[in-house]
């Protein structure tokens, strides 16, 4: 029972180009009100292109500007400056055509206990999307959201009940369903799997590469855990302060890091075997400078 | 290792109410050793760490015994524990931001920890705080200690809760999740820190984690926590070369490997919550090799050498 989502017409059942050009945002920090304040670049002056039905990873330390970058291709803070492009036309926009397309870019977030609505049940959540959307017929909308149910691996059952009734992996295919509702082409992926636990981790994974196969979904897989990224993404990119610092294929990026920052992430990652080990010594010196120091990060 | 354990955990039981957290665990630790205790979230890890230096809630039932160096801790009076805490056995917890007191300097909480436990004058206390944070590679330990909490980086303040859980010098450290808030990069350098330092004052640790990784770079022995249940300890090269369990062996394959692009494997199901008393192999419904005297009872404890397991179909047959 695999069937892919047929009903409903739309042009996105294939995955689109996501392009993203000179995208650029920096935010206010400090306290107004003692006039300290001083402007961070988070995001500087990034481009990429995903290829439809493929997978790129966006990965860095925390504050290195990848969530912001996932927060602007889905319109959810604005950019300085920059373009978002999706098959070609432009999604920030205010204009009809602007909203038409951005509607193809869904996100899921990392933890489905806080993005989904506890007073809500599922089948509402499910199904809001494609209300808003006026996707198909109001009546049809409840066998939609069964599909849905189905197709992301949740109990017939699920459609009544409220989202805390869920483990946590459940919770993430109710997040992944509602993205899927109002059939995206682009999938942004914030983390999807790190709130979860590892043998759960890798059920959302397969998920995920089923859907992509099934309706040649375009992801852009934001994560920290480089053994995860490698065998999920076509490309990745790593970022650092804002920029992108290295791009490739996975296994040639693990291979061959070019940037410092890139060698050091690898070289953090803890091996899982004990026949690999680095030896403990406290005087190691910091892996190209870790977010660590006291001074500099101070307002 | 050394003949006498630094910690004998016997049996130990603890429910909250109807719900089963932990249910007959044992395990010991020598002094020196790093001992991980790895599993999934409700796996019982935390709960039966806390369980050891009594810091559960009230409503908690504990069950068992709980052995440091050969005095009973269970039953303990609320006194004899309060001291024990921070003095012998020192527990790190996972959210530096929620350990700390937002409102008070790192110096003002490292100093109470040795005016309490030690009775040492401030300037004393003050100057130790300062080489303790000197040790663990804090640049400017005077003015780390006149700083807030809300002033550092996160790497900065977990080392802060290291500092607060070692400074009294004990015998046993309890890492809980210690890094797993903090960036991979971060991450390894803090737990490197940690493990020096314990090792350097040849204290034993207990590390808590849900990441084989950690477990693998940094363990001696393992624990692997399923369901309230030790489902199986070794020493950690038998543990990743040779698991007995099927659960550590579905956990070891669920888990991606940098350079290996063999599809993901997951374990179906999800974790259970345990009512009640277990009567059964927690993880019978996830299991491949399940029967029905899986289903039937708990499986008793076996013992092959230094190593446990509770598995009535285990994987090797130890020679």
């Amino acid at each position: 029972m695999t069937a892919p989502l047929t009903t409903g017409p739309g042009p996105s059942r294939r995955g689109a180009v996501l392009e993203v050009q000179g995208l650029t945002k920096s935010f206010r920090v400090g306290s107004e009100t003692f006039g300290r304040t001083a402007r961070v670049k988070a995001v500087d002056e990034v481009s990429f292109r995903i290829e439809p039905g493929t997978t790129m990873g966006l990965v860095g330390e925390s504050g290195s500007g990848k969530s912001t970058v996932a927060r602007m291709i889905t319109r959810l803070v604005r950019p300085d400056a920059g373009e978002v492009l999706v098959d070609g036309h432009s999604i920030l926009g205010r204009g009809i055509d602007a909203r038409r397309f951005a509607r193809q870019v869904q996100i899921v977030f990392q933890d489905p206990t806080s993005s989904l609505n506890p007073r809500w049940k599922v089948g509402a959540l499910i199904g809001e999307g494609i209300a808003v959307h006026r996707l198909c017929p109001r009546a049809e909308i409840p066998a939609r959201v069964v599909e849905l149910v189905h197709r992301c691996g949740l109990p017939a059952d699920a459609l009544d009940r409220f989202p805390h009734e869920f483990s946590g992996g459940q919770r993430q295919r109710i997040a992944i369903a509602r993205a899927l509702a109002v059939e995206p082409s682009v999938l942004v992926l914030d983390e999807p799997v790190s709130a979860l636990d590892v043998s759960v981790q890798a059920q959302i994974l397969v998920l995920l590469q089923e859907l992509q196969a099934a309706f040649g979904l375009t992801y852009l897989l934001i994560a920290h855990d480089l053994a995860v990224v490698e065998r999920f993404c076509d490309h990745i990119a790593v970022m650092r302060k804002g920029q992108i610092v290295e791009r490739g294929a996975p296994a040639e990026v693990h291979r061959n890091p070019r940037h410092p920052y890139t060698r050091a992430l690898i070289e953090a990652h803890p091996v899982p075997d004990p026949h690999q080990r680095r030896p403990i010594s406290a005087d190691r010196s910091s892996p190209a400078g870790g977010r660590t120091g006291v001074g500099g990060e101070e307002a | 290792m050394s003949d006498a354990p630094l910690l004998e955990v016997r049996d130990l039981s603890i429910r909250f109410g109807a719900v089963t957290a932990v249910s007959s665990v044992g395990f010991s630790v020598a002094k020196g050793e790093v001992f991980g205790i790895v599993g999934e979230s409700g796996a019982g890890k935390s709960a039966a760490a806390r369980g050891i230096i009594g810091l559960l809630p009230p409503s908690a039932r504990l069950g068992g015994s709980v052995r440091f160096r050969g005095e009973e801790l269970v039953g303990a009076s609320q006194a004899r524990l309060r001291s024990v805490r921070g003095s012998e056995i020192g527990y790190v917890f996972q959210d530096a931001l929620t350990a700390l007191d937002p409102v008070r300097t790192i110096g003002a909480q490292l100093v109470e920890v040795l005016r309490v436990h030690r009775k040492v004058r401030p300037r004393e206390a003050l100057a130790a705080a300062a080489e303790l944070l000197a040790e663990l590679q804090i640049a400017d330990p005077e003015r780390t200690l006149r700083s807030y909490p809300h002033q550092l980086s996160g790497g900065m303040r977990q080392r802060a809760v290291i500092a607060a859980a070692l400074i009294a010098d004990p015998a046993l450290i309890i890492a809980d999740e210690v890094t797993s808030a903090l960036d991979v990069t971060v991450q390894r350098k803090v737990l490197d820190l940690l493990l020096g330092v314990c090792a350097a004052r040849g204290a034993g640790v207990i590390l808590i984690t849900h990441d084989l990784g950690v477990v693998a770079q940094t363990c001696d022995r393992v624990a692997v926590l399923y369901g309230g249940i030790v489902a199986e300890e070794a020493d950690v090269f038998a543990l990743f070369d040779r698991p007995m369990h099927p659960y550590t062996r579905a956990l070891l394959q669920s888990m991606p490997r940098i350079g290996d692009s063999a599809p993901f494997r997951p374990i179906p199901g999800s974790a259970i919550q345990i009512f009640g008393e277990l009567r059964a192999c927690p993880f019978a419904d996830r299991c491949d090799r399940v029967t029905p005297a899986c289903r039937s009872a708990l499986p008793p404890v076996q013992r092959t050498g230094k190593s446990t397991h509770r598995c009535l179909h285990p994987l090797a047959v130890p020679a």
